[in-house]
């Protein structure tokens, strides 16, 4: 599985964050979010699941 | 939504009326029924209280303009936030779409951003001990009024850079409060007053910082250029007030409503206490619980069908971020707080592009007042009999006064607040 967050979308909601910290981080200038690494270790597909639907903006894609 | 089982209902029960009581029994019956609906109430107005329908209709600001129409005393309001919109100045960022709403928005996210929020942390807890001394021997306060209200506005007043005064802080605060409720009583003029002589305040720093520049957020609001150069003052009063009627009365009713709960579910309040890595998540349910802000309109630029609904240009679309975070489609067992509830994409900062500038200064707000407390005020408990609640379903889901007794404590302090 691969992740990533669409900008276009992103609001900096830190939800995703929230649900797993060690993929999403928020920028310091407008708190949106990036995704640390794209390819997400099976252990943390679960977590991953739970920032896709934490985001009220549907911003981030797993692929 | 499937298309063939689209409806409109239309019903009499009126969000926006400051007499209605119950709302929060009515709205999930209504959701259930028709996410989106019409309330006969006021001039009529669109209600949207489904989850999937309200995040997509807040997302699509060019259909729901969140832009005021008011420049001076006998205007005829149109737009802005509230149903029906009210003759005052626009709030900014807040009640404009963009291109304004960018050069706004992007001077001030930085301030606000995940690392500056939490930066302030030293400030807010200075303003929460100084607070917890003044009624720490007592035994007895009133968290809204004598704790969360003071903490939030004085707290943003030093964020800022704005002095003022110890015989003041009552002044500085406490009409931040009163705005949310008490349109239509007595205390309402007292307020609107107060309300205009922090805006000669804020004139008064503007001066200050353009003779010569203060430290604090507002000093160097005053000196940023935009891309059509400096702000002016009517902008840099405007966005000040914005910072904090935007920070105030919001967090005051999410810990406010908090700290009740927390006193009626002591199993929950432990669990906060025994695994405070909990207190993250929590923090998120509270707001998705509570709504503090539990609705903001919108208005329709151009006719547009949504769920059956056609709406036409110029109406009003209240969006119902209260009910839009009990929709049981997304948010299982939605009446019940679930403290590590995960996923929770609740919407009580908003969604779309006027998502709340201050969220993560909400949570560090948060976790300063629930640490702080818990550790000094133990056995806190609110005196329910003596609560009172706002009259109505306002955009506030707020408290005009919560009374708590807990076993007194020493000072740690002077309780100076200036
Ligand atoms: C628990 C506390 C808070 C809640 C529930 C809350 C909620 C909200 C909501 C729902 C919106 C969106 C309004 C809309 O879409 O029309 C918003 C916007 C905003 N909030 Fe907050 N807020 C909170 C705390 C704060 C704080 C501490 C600040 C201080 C800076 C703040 C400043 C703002 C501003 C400036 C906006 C307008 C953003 C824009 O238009 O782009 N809020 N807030
Ligand atoms: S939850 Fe969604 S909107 Fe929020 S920061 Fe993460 S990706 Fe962005």
């Amino acid at each position: 599985m691969k992740v990533r967050v669409n900008d276009d979308r992103c609001v900096g909601q830190g939800m995703c964050r929230l649900a797993c910290p060690e993929i999403f981080e928020l920028n310091d200038e407008d708190g949106h979010a990036y995704v640390k690494m794209t390819d997400v270790p099976p252990e943390l597909e679960h977590a991953v699941d739970h920032a896709v639907r934490s985001c009220p903006e549907g911003a981030i894609e797993t692929y | 939504m499937p298309e063939d089982t689209a409806q409109v209902c239309v019903t009499d029960f009126d969000p926006a009326d400051v007499d209605y009581a119950g709302w929060r029994e009515r709205f999930p019956d209504l959701q259930k029924q028709c996410p989106v609906f019409k309330s006969t109430g006021q001039n009529g107005y669109w209600v949207a209280a489904g989850y999937p329908e309200l995040t997509e209709m807040m997302r699509d600001w060019e259909t729901f303009s969140s832009a005021k129409h008011w420049e001076k005393e006998g205007d005829v309001p149109t737009g802005g936030n509230v149903v029906p919109p009210v003759p005052a100045r626009a709030f900014i960022p807040v009640e404009t779409d963009p291109p304004k709403w960018k050069k706004y928005r992007f001077l001030l996210n930085p301030f606000f951003a995940p690392k500056a929020a939490k930066s302030y942390t030293g400030v807010v807890t200075e303003v929460a001990t100084a607070l917890i001394d003044r009624v720490i021997e007592k035994g007895e306060v009133d968290i809204t009024r004598d704790f969360t209200n003071p903490l939030t506005a004085l707290s943003t007043l030093r964020i800022l850079g704005i002095n003022y005064s110890e015989d003041e802080w009552r002044r500085w605060s406490l009409p931040f409060h009163q705005l949310a409720y008490a349109r239509g009583t007595e205390e309402f003029g007292q307020c609107l007053a107060d309300l205009e002589w922090i805006r000669q305040q804020l004139s008064a720093a503007v001066d200050l910082n353009w003779a010569e520049q203060q430290p604090g957020l507002f000093g160097t609001l005053c000196h940023a250029n935009t891309a059509e150069g400096k702000l002016s003052k009517q902008e840099l009063i405007d966005i000040g007030m914005m910072v904090l009627v935007g920070g105030v009365g919001t967090t005051t009713a999410l810990f406010s409503n908090t700290m009740i709960y927390l006193s009626q579910d002591l199993e929950a309040r432990q669990r906060l206490i025994d695994e405070p890595e909990l207190l993250d998540k929590a923090k998120e349910e509270f707001v998705r619980y509570f709504s503090p802000i539990n609705s903001q309109a919108r208005t329709v630029t151009h006719d547009t069908e949504v769920c059956g609904a056609s709406m036409k240009a110029g109406e009003q679309v209240l969006m119902a971020l209260g009910a839009a975070n009990r929709d049981e489609r997304v948010f299982p067992d939605a009446d019940t707080v679930i403290l590590d509830r995960m996923p929770n994409p609740h919407v009580g900062f908003g969604a779309g592009i006027h998502r709340c500038l201050g969220s993560f200064l909400a949570r560090v707000f948060f976790e300063v007042m629930f640490r702080e407390v818990m550790t000094r005020m133990p056995d806190i408990m609110v005196d329910e009999a003596r609560v009172r609640r706002f009259p109505s379903a306002t955009s506030v889901n707020g408290l005009i006064s919560v009374p708590a007794t807990f076993t007194p404590g020493h000072k740690v302090g002077s309780g100076a607040l200036a």
